[in-house]
């Protein structure tokens, strides 16, 4: 099930805060989370839970191992044969084809490479288990005694398939004594409405004018003139984070609505002024593990200087790896790897005295071209992509379709520039300072405080209508 | 003093609080007020459609329970699919999408979905016709966008044709068409063997409609939006026809009508007066006098919002200029036999109008006033001639508007639709469906091939031919 559809917002997510809002306390409360968030995960296929509820066991098993044992080095044990096991699951099912295909290609062997259907979440439910184990190792969490509540912790609707990549130690007091406040619910709904409107509306906007010219067939991607492949790309930038963010912002939004408090997962990545400040506002969740379970074990900053510089070859290797088993992602991690090298040990101070529209200029066109890396598995039709937006596949310039896209789409696209930036947040706080000085301003900052969210439904619900059919697809006479 | 201002501050920010706390509350009550509502409209099972007249096709059903399904999460996402298909208001929220959408830019002139495809180039000369088809399996662009599971009506009747995209300028449709070398060459192959087929006992007439855009725009726009040239292509696909077929040409007869109002603007056929042109040019090659104009009574049908209308997802733009369909009905009968499709595999024969009174159907669905709409097999016992003269027209939907201006000239006017007449075959228990049997059966005199020219480059369509012309 995804959050943007009619189903789950209609149907699974009204009947969730139904029931839970009738149970009266919070065993209730979390044993009905968890049968929802079951049914969800179930969504996807059945046989996908039967290894959630396997890889949740093995953590919460080898985490009271840990607790229990008063042996250190029996602790570490447990704690490396859980965080094992629980890579070795991700890697079978994520990495496998990949892994086989390459040795085919090097080897010929194997003849046949199994296709592994990869199961919905699994890189995200896993992170979040590996930090649960290391969290107690370490002694940063304590471990759960109850499965059904690490199950809870692992498998909660809200984030179990497209992040935030939670810690359970911030989750852990909401998941016993969780309360709402009306604040909160008041935030919540916002940023629910916010995210599903995003993500319905933006994205999916987004996502229409890069598919119509980044086709994923060589022959009709090398005929998109030039200005057509920029545009595509363009779009494409704008359609992943708003795509990415949407989901965090309503994983946030329905947490606060029942009592959850998750971190922030993006922050306007794409105002960043450095690469540096670009990874600090993307996929928080993400790199904060890295940094956490990778960087910092590995000696992070307090190392010589060729450790540190392997040290970040291979977290930004593995950033790549997660995002698919595919060699573009890799790149697309070492291509980062490159540009933050640069920052940290070439440039340093010197990137300070730089023209800061230059500066924010340069790092946008870094990110774009890496979109460009990230889009495409195919490495063929990835080299075709990059010739084509330097016209080298015979392709011309410009043609009148690209120009019929753009002129039919240039208010939406500029205000999705817009929706990109804190702008929207930040005319959103000067209302509210002018509510607080003003009486006119107050009903005016509560009527758009109370309408906002509806409008948003409303438009959010005519556009999942209006992508529940594609009307290029029967006709009949 | 300062004590009282004190309190004055104290109360405004107390009846601030007061006010927040109130609009908080307004807003939780408001905001899940419409969440339970419109899942309670989600509810209501008896509320949903079955079929979406405006689209054209009957609605994804509850899907049946099976273990794999269950199993692999497909049962789920088709219970998705099924939940938002079926959703009471969904054409309402569609059309208000629509208008939103016109907001997004600049949208006086614009290409409606599709993406963007590649067509060949056309050859010159007479080509190795069994070569080039033969390269169909490596280079055929699908003509058919991917599916996504949902069942058209055209997949139980007639198999639909597609729209792809549509170039919408000064509030009027267009298709776009992309020459394909190895399916227009089987096209060609077909209708060659279909007259080899017929040598002797009947003439075959190949009649390609050319779709508006390369007669009602510029090159410069067509080339525009890299539609090919159908002229062209016309020429070509009837130069690589044997001798033995006689072709009618139509492309320059209707450019030269092209101030008149020969196609519609929100449906992607052309209209009777354009049908009415084409059926002059066959008259021309076949040797007949044409009726003019007006020796025919009409029907008017204002109002018509067709096929681009709802294949652009009910564009605002095309919604401002709806077409007034204008059907002539024949004098010597007005009366057809036709074997209607009940959708589940079996058919039923009516006595039916060849030119019907639609005036009371839905706005989207007046183009079936023609010939029956697309029925598999049709009949017409014009009794006012004695001659013993048949004709059977092969066709796709572009036939229907131009069939009641053969009426007059035939005493026995046969139609097959080639999408269905094979499966009605089948369900009538004709062991041999091809088109000469049909022709040697009902002594048929002309065949007419009568294809739009989208049709002629439809992989798909082409397989329904091929079992036809065996």
């Amino acid at each position: 099930m995804v959050f943007s559809s009619l189903l789950f917002v209609f149907l699974f997510f009204a009947a969730n805060i139904a029931v839970q809002a009738l149970m009266p306390d919070i065993k209730k409360k979390n044993i009905v989370m968890l049968a929802f968030s079951m049914v969800f995960y179930a969504w996807g296929g059945v046989r996908y839970v039967v290894l959630l509820l396997g890889m949740t066991f093995i953590c919460w098993a080898s985490a009271k191992i840990i607790a229990s044992s008063k042996n250190k080095r029996r602790k570490k044990l447990a704690m490396i044969i859980g965080v094992t096991l629980v890579l070795v699951t991700l890697g079978v099912f994520k990495y496998t084809g990949f892994f086989l295909k390459n040795i085919q290609l090097l080897t010929g062997f194997p003849k046949v490479v199994p296709e592994i259907a990869l199961p919905i979440g699994i890189s995200f439910y896993s992170f979040q288990l590996i930090s649960y184990v290391v969290d107690v190792y370490r002694g940063d969490a304590e471990a759960q005694e109850k499965y059904w509540l690490l199950l809870l912790y692992a498998g909660l609707f809200h984030q179990c398939i497209a992040g935030p990549i939670v810690r359970y130690r911030d989750v852990n007091h909401d998941i016993l004594h969780r309360q709402v406040k009306r604040t909160e619910m008041s935030n919540g709904i916002t940023r629910f409405a916010v995210g599903l409107a995003k993500k319905a509306v933006l994205a999916n906007g987004c996502a229409a004018v890069a598919d119509s010219l980044l086709a994923n067939s060589a022959e009709t991607l090398s005929s998109v003139p030039v200005l057509g492949m920029w545009l595509g790309v363009f779009a494409y930038m704008l359609q992943i984070y708003l795509d990415f963010s949407a989901y965090s912002d309503m994983a946030i939004g329905m947490g606060l609505m029942c009592g959850f408090h998750y971190k922030e997962n993006f922050d306007y990545p794409y105002v960043a002024n450095s690469i540096t400040d670009f990874w600090r506002r993307w996929h928080i969740s993400l790199s904060s593990f890295f940094r956490d379970y990778v960087y910092i074990p590995l000696g992070g900053n307090r190392c010589s200087k060729s450790r540190q510089i392997f040290n970040m070859f291979v977290v930004w290797a593995l950033t790549g790896m997660w995002h698919g088993a595919s060699w573009n992602y890799i790149f697309w991690g070492l291509y980062f790897f490159v540009f933050l090298v640069l920052e940290k040990h070439v440039l340093k101070d010197r990137l300070e005295h730089w023209n800061t529209v230059l500066r924010h200029f340069l790092v946008l066109l870094i990110i774009y071209f890496g979109w460009v890396l990230f889009k495409f598995d195919n490495l063929s039709l990835l080299g075709t992509a990059f010739k084509g937006m330097f016209g080298l596949n015979g392709n011309g310039f410009f043609d009148h379709s690209v120009g019929l896209l753009f002129k039919n789409n240039v208010f939406f696209l500029i205000f999705c520039c817009v929706a990109v930036t804190p702008l929207g947040k930040m005319l959103g706080n000067m209302l509210k300072n002018l509510g607080k000085r003003s009486k006119p301003w107050m009903y005016i900052q509560g009527v758009w405080e109370v309408a906002c969210p509806l409008l948003l439904m409303v438009l959010s619900m005519m556009a999942l209508a209006g992508n529940s059919y594609n009307p290029f697809l029967y006709f009949q006479f | 003093m300062e004590q009282q201002r004190i309190t004055r501050q104290q109360r405004a920010e107390r009846e601030q609080r007061r006010f927040r706390n109130k609009i908080m509350s307004l807003k939780s009550i408001l905001f899940f007020g419409f969440l339970f509502v419109m899942s309670f409209i989600g509810l209501l099972w008896f509320a949903r459609p079955s079929v979406s007249t405006v689209e054209k096709r009957e609605l994804t059903k509850f899907p049946a329970l099976t273990w794999s399904g269950f199993w692999d999460g497909s049962w789920f996402s088709e219970i998705d699919t099924w939940y938002a298909d079926t959703y009471p208001l969904r054409e309402m929220l569609i059309s208000m999408d629509s208008d939103m959408e016109n907001l997004y830019g600049i949208r006086s002139e614009q290409l409606v979905g599709g993406s963007a495809q590649v067509a060949d180039e056309i050859p010159e000369g007479t080509v190795d016709l069994e070569a080039m088809a033969a390269q169909t399996e490596e280079t055929t662009v699908p003509t058919e966008p991917e599916d996504d599971g949902v069942e058209g009506k055209g997949d139980a009747v007639t198999p639909a044709e597609t729209a792809g995209t549509v170039y919408i300028t000064e509030n009027c449709g267009y298709g776009v068409y992309y020459f394909t070398q190895s399916t227009s060459a089987k096209y060609c192959l077909l209708v060659n063997n279909l007259a080899e087929q017929c040598k002797g006992t009947a003439n075959v007439y190949s009649l390609i409609a050319p779709i508006s855009t390369g007669i009602m725009l510029s090159d410069e726009v067509r080339e525009g939006i890299g539609c090919s040239d159908e002229n062209e292509a016309m020429e070509w696909m009837y130069a690589q026809m044997s001798p033995d077929v006689k072709t009618v040409p139509v492309y320059h007869t209707l450019k030269r009508h092209n101030d008149e109002y020969i196609y519609f603007h929100t449906d992607h056929h052309w209209t009777a007066l354009g049908a009415y042109y084409a059926y002059r040019e066959f008259c021309s090659v076949k040797g007949l006098v044409p009726h003019e104009l007006n020796e025919f009574e009409t029907y008017e049908f204002p109002d018509f919002l067709g096929t681009f209308y709802y294949s652009s997802n009910q564009s605002p733009a095309l919604a401002q200029n709806p077409d007034t369909l204008t059907a002539f009905i024949p004098n010597g009968t007005n009366l057809m036999t036709m074997q209607m499709a009940n959708g589940d595999g079996t058919y039923t024969e009516y006595q039916w109008p060849i030119v019907n009174d639609v005036s009371a159907y839905e706005k989207s669905e007046l183009y079936s006033c023609f010939a029956g709409s697309d029925q598999p097999y049709n009949y017409v016992h014009n009794k006012t001639i004695k001659d013993g003269s048949a004709v059977l027209v092969v066709k796709d939907s572009f036939a229907n508007a131009f069939i009641p201006f053969l009426i007059d000239h035939y005493e026995h006017i046969y139609w097959i639709d080639y999408r269905s007449y094979d499966n009605y075959c089948s369900y009538a228990g004709i062991s041999d469906s091809s088109i000469s049997a049909l022709v040697r059966s009902k002594s048929i005199n002309d065949v007419i091939v009568l294809n739009n020219i989208n049709s002629t480059g439809s992989g798909d369509f082409l397989d329904y031919m091929e079992k036809l012309y065996k």
